[in-house]
């Protein structure tokens, strides 16, 4: 058995070794032509300086936008200060009583009033202040 | 002696120590170059340089189309120079950023499909299927049957018979990038493989 074992019955051609490794280089070239995408001629030398610029535009796009937003943080925070001291000087309940008087007013009173109604819801002494002086000789 | 003098010497001390103790190896060297508002552009600059066009091609062979690539690796390397802070180095650099150019490219390959109402797949299949008509497609008859069968494979075969097969990478690598096991990565490349030898004889 051990005869058998350490014969070797088998032959490769005469300079198949040598061949061999020529074959193999030659079969890596075969492979590397298994990617059949291309690129536009001279990419990847321009590239790098197109990463640069887009992060460069991000960067700035970044700052622009974070003042944009503190702007608008300022302007929401001024126009509620700006809402809380109107609301806290007159309520909306009176703003809005205070325009059916108005209201009340200019369409009553200025269209069916004469001087005699007008005079009727004056004091004496104003009645006597306000005509007085015609009055007078 | 002050104590602020007494606070100098410990700090260098330790300072000393650590170098001592804990060599950095080249990679630690980088990153700490690229952490460095002072260095980092350049050092940035020569990541670029040296990783842009093995990223490129693990990106163009995922979405196929040139110009589709060209934004998908842009976004890799700015995604790169921002979040390189966040870097944990239990992993080489380069499988890190191998991984944000798989995950930028399935991102971009969902939006894609999502805004004209497809399945990522079927969206895939529509880019191998019009390769032929692509300027930057040079393959023959055979290559595009190839790509298309390719196309039909489920999200993680394509992805582990592109990196296998065409890239040539090696289990464990794979298994870090894509934080699978190797048994699973060996798997997934077994049924791909033999679904497109079926594929090819039948």
């Amino acid at each position: 058995m051990t005869d058998f074992k350490n014969n070797n019955p088998f032959k490769v051609p005469k300079g198949y070794f040598d061949e061999l490794e020529e074959q193999l280089c030659s079969s890596e070239d075969s492979i590397s032509k298994l990617n059949p995408f291309s690129t536009p001629e001279n990419y990847f030398e321009n590239l790098e300086d197109l990463i640069y610029r887009k992060l460069h535009i991000q960067k700035t796009e970044k700052k622009s936008t974070s003042n944009y937003l503190l702007l608008k943080f300022s302007a929401v925070a001024a126009s509620l200060i700006l809402l809380i001291t109107l609301f806290e000087k007159t309520s909306p309940t009176e703003l809005e009583n205070d325009q059916a008087i108005n209201d009340f007013i200019e369409t009553y009173y200025i269209e069916n009033f004469d001087s005699y109604d007008m005079l009727s819801m004056m004091e004496d002494t104003e009645i006597e202040l306000t005509i007085a002086p015609e009055l007078k000789p | 002696m002050k104590f602020n003098v007494w606070i100098k010497l410990l700090s260098l001390t330790l300072v000393y120590l650590e170098n001592i103790i804990f060599v950095p190896n080249e990679q630690s060297i980088f990153i700490k170059a690229l952490r460095n508002p002072l260095t980092k552009e350049e050092a940035f600059k020569k990541l670029v340089s040296e990783y842009k066009e093995r990223l490129y091609w693990h990106i163009r062979k995922l979405v196929l189309d040139h110009d589709d690539a060209h934004d998908v690796v842009q976004n890799t390397f700015i995604k790169i120079h921002l979040n390189i802070d966040r870097f944990r180095e239990n992993s080489s650099l380069y499988t890190w950023m191998y991984r944000i150019a798989t995950n930028e490219s399935l991102n971009f390959i969902n939006s894609k499909a999502s805004k004209m109402g497809l399945q990522n797949q079927e969206w895939i299949e529509a880019k191998a299927n019009g390769l032929m008509a692509d300027s930057y497609f040079d393959g023959d008859q055979a290559a595009l049957r190839l790509q298309k069968m390719v196309a039909q494979l489920p999200e993680k075969q394509r992805i582990v018979f592109n990196m296998k097969y065409f890239d040539n990478m090696n289990y464990e690598a794979m298994s870090e990038i894509l934080d699978t096991s190797v048994g699973a990565l060996k798997a997934s490349y077994h049924h791909a493989v033999k679904k497109i030898k079926n594929e090819l004889n039948d």
